[in-house]
């Protein structure tokens, strides 16, 4: 029981980080309503960029934080003015396969200047905390309260705000927000530099928390992102974060139970399973439903 | 003094052209009506005017002022306002919130207020601000719309449709309150599906066929016109 116990800590404080990259990738669809692969390879990209001024200048714990996001951003938004600006008008399938190419490009850009596999990334913290029977690594408790804060701080934004409540206008219904004279294509840039700054954060704490950086990292942020906006629920906040925790404790229980080398399949597995019981995800989106009823009230 | 000019308007979806070459001007404080059969180019000329579509040609004039080509958000903050055909409410949206998307390119801070004058007009709504617009009725979503529509306080609205798929009772509201804002001083551009009871409300009224003007004259002139009585009046005689 102890065991499950501290599992579940652990995966809910590893599941934060996936819930910030599942909420990048349901703003980015929200507004979009096309996934965007390349979001983990842009994050990865920043994480280089932290890295590079790591290993070349020695830089402090918050420049290579700050190098990290906006070197996210930066490459978030050259992929939205190539796949999603561009292709605008194009099929949703354009999008996608575009962000793909892109993929594959900013990874060759980046082995392309660091050739070997792996690169350092300075931790964040070294210490571990106990609480009764269980142990909290410090970069996790980092992470969890990073992950909280700037959840609280995207809700604030989008329910307090005047732009925020722009960018929930563009998600739900982009032709009417332009009728409305909201200027759609900033309001799109903007959610993905949006994106771009919470996955620039959840590169930067799971790098520091893994100390080290390859540029597999963008495949492994794209998964990650995918599966758990997938078991929460395609464009829904609250289903990222509970997707991305959910995920955390599956990965961290199958380790445990089952070892190392389960933890994907049974992350897949229950991924599949979610496909064909309850597609939807977890916070299936009550609009689609709202608006079917809608439409039979006409 | 006419407030919108439209000269020579074009307006194509890849190859259909949906719009060859409509001109119609529109004089402050009158309503104007579009007339035509489903596809005839009515919403298309609208959504030209408020900028949520490019034009392919032409030249749109609002206030003196060229207007064609530009992006609605950089045409909306001039005064001219859409309510487009089939609602589009932001149903995840709280009622409170649609307004205020209504009053987006406004400036800051006086939101509440224009929330109150506007609410004047639409009672029914005050109550159920807070809520999800989904919980409105299909009426009550129209007139939604509708206040959505004047809280950027425009001086040209365009109605498109906002009778439709509604009760005759509240098809009469919506009539009303369009007398009701021209008698408050907003010129209007309205399509309707009930052409008589558009025309009785318009001073002026446009008849389009596949994208063009075929007809135009004021409103008495066109209501005992036999074309027009034959292709959109007729089955009321029967
Ligand atoms: N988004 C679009 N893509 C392609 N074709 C379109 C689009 N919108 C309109 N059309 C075409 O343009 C023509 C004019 O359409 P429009 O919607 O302006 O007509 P309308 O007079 O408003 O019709 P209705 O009374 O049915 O609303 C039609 O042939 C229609 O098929
Ligand atoms: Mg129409």
């Amino acid at each position: 029981m102890v065991d499950f116990i501290q599992n579940t800590l652990d995966g809910i404080f590893i599941g934060s980080s996936y819930a910030l990259l599942a909420i990048g990738f349901t703003l980015i669809f929200g507004v979009m309503r096309r996934l965007n692969l390349s979001y983990g390879p842009s994050i990865m990209l920043g994480v280089f960029a932290g890295t590079l001024l790591y290993i070349q200048l020695n830089a402090g714990l918050l420049v290579v934080g700050l190098a990290t996001v906006v070197g996210a951003v930066l490459a978030g938004l050259y992929v939205e003015r190539i796949c999603f600006w561009a292709v605008r008008r194009g099929a949703a399938l354009a999008s996608m396969v575009s962000s793909f190419a892109i993929w594959m490009q900013l990874e060759e850009a980046v082995t392309i200047v660091f050739p070997d596999r792996t690169y350092p990334f300075p931790p964040l913290a070294d210490f571990t905390l106990k609480l009764g029977p269980f142990w909290v690594r410090g970069e996790h408790l980092i992470m969890f309260i990073c992950a909280s804060l700037l959840t609280i701080l995207l809700h604030l934004l989008l329910y307090r705000t005047r732009f925020g409540l722009a960018i929930r206008a563009v998600s739900e219904n982009p032709t009417a927000a332009k009728f409305m004279g909201i200027n759609t294509g900033l309001v799109v840039m903007f959610a993905f530099a949006l994106a771009s700054v919470i996955g620039g954060v959840a590169g930067y704490l799971i790098a520091s928390t893994d100390q080290q950086v390859t540029p597999l990292f963008g495949l492994w942020a794209t998964f990650k992102g995918l599966i758990a906006m997938t078991l929460g629920g395609m464009g829904s906040i609250p289903g990222a974060i509970a997707g991305g925790l959910l995920l955390g404790v599956i990965e961290a229980q199958s380790v445990w139970y089952l070892g190392t080398e389960y933890r994907d399949l049974v992350a897949y597995a229950v991924l599949f399973a979610f496909l064909v019981f309850r597609p939807g995800g977890l916070f299936a989106q009550k609009s689609a439903m709202q608006s079917r009823l809608a439409a039979r009230r006409v | 003094m006419t407030m919108l000019e439209v000269r020579n308007l074009h307006v194509t979806y890849g190859k259909v052209r949906a719009v060859r070459g409509i001109c119609l001007d529109v004089a402050e404080g009158q309503i104007v009506t579009l007339i035509g059969a489903n596809g005839a180019g009515k919403s298309s000329v609208m959504h030209a005017i408020c900028g949520v579509i490019k034009p392919q040609a032409g030249q749109i004039t609002f206030n003196g002022r060229d207007i064609s080509g530009l992006p609605s958000h950089r045409i909306v903050p001039q005064g001219i306002a859409q309510v487009p055909e089939g609602r589009m409410i932001f149903e995840d949206l709280t009622i409170r919130e649609n307004l205020l998307v209504g009053g987006y390119v406004r400036s800051r801070g006086t939101d509440d207020e224009r929330i109150d004058e506007v609410l004047e007009l639409f009672p029914v709504l005050r109550p159920r601000l807070v809520e999800p617009a989904a919980n409105l009725s299909g009426g009550q979503q129209q007139m939604l719309a509708i206040a959505r529509g004047l809280m950027s306080n425009p001086a040209f609205l365009m109605l498109d449709e906002p009778s439709l798929g509604l009760s005759p009772k509240a098809a009469e509201e919506v009539f009303d309150l369009i007398g009701k804002l021209r008698a408050s001083g907003v010129t209007i551009l309205l399509v309707e599906q009930n052409v008589r009871q558009a025309l009785a409300i318009a001073s002026r009224g446009y008849v389009l066929e596949s994208g063009q003007v075929i007809l135009q004259g004021g409103s008495t002139e066109l209501l005992s016109d036999e074309r027009l009585i034959n292709a959109y009046l007729g089955i009321r005689r029967h």
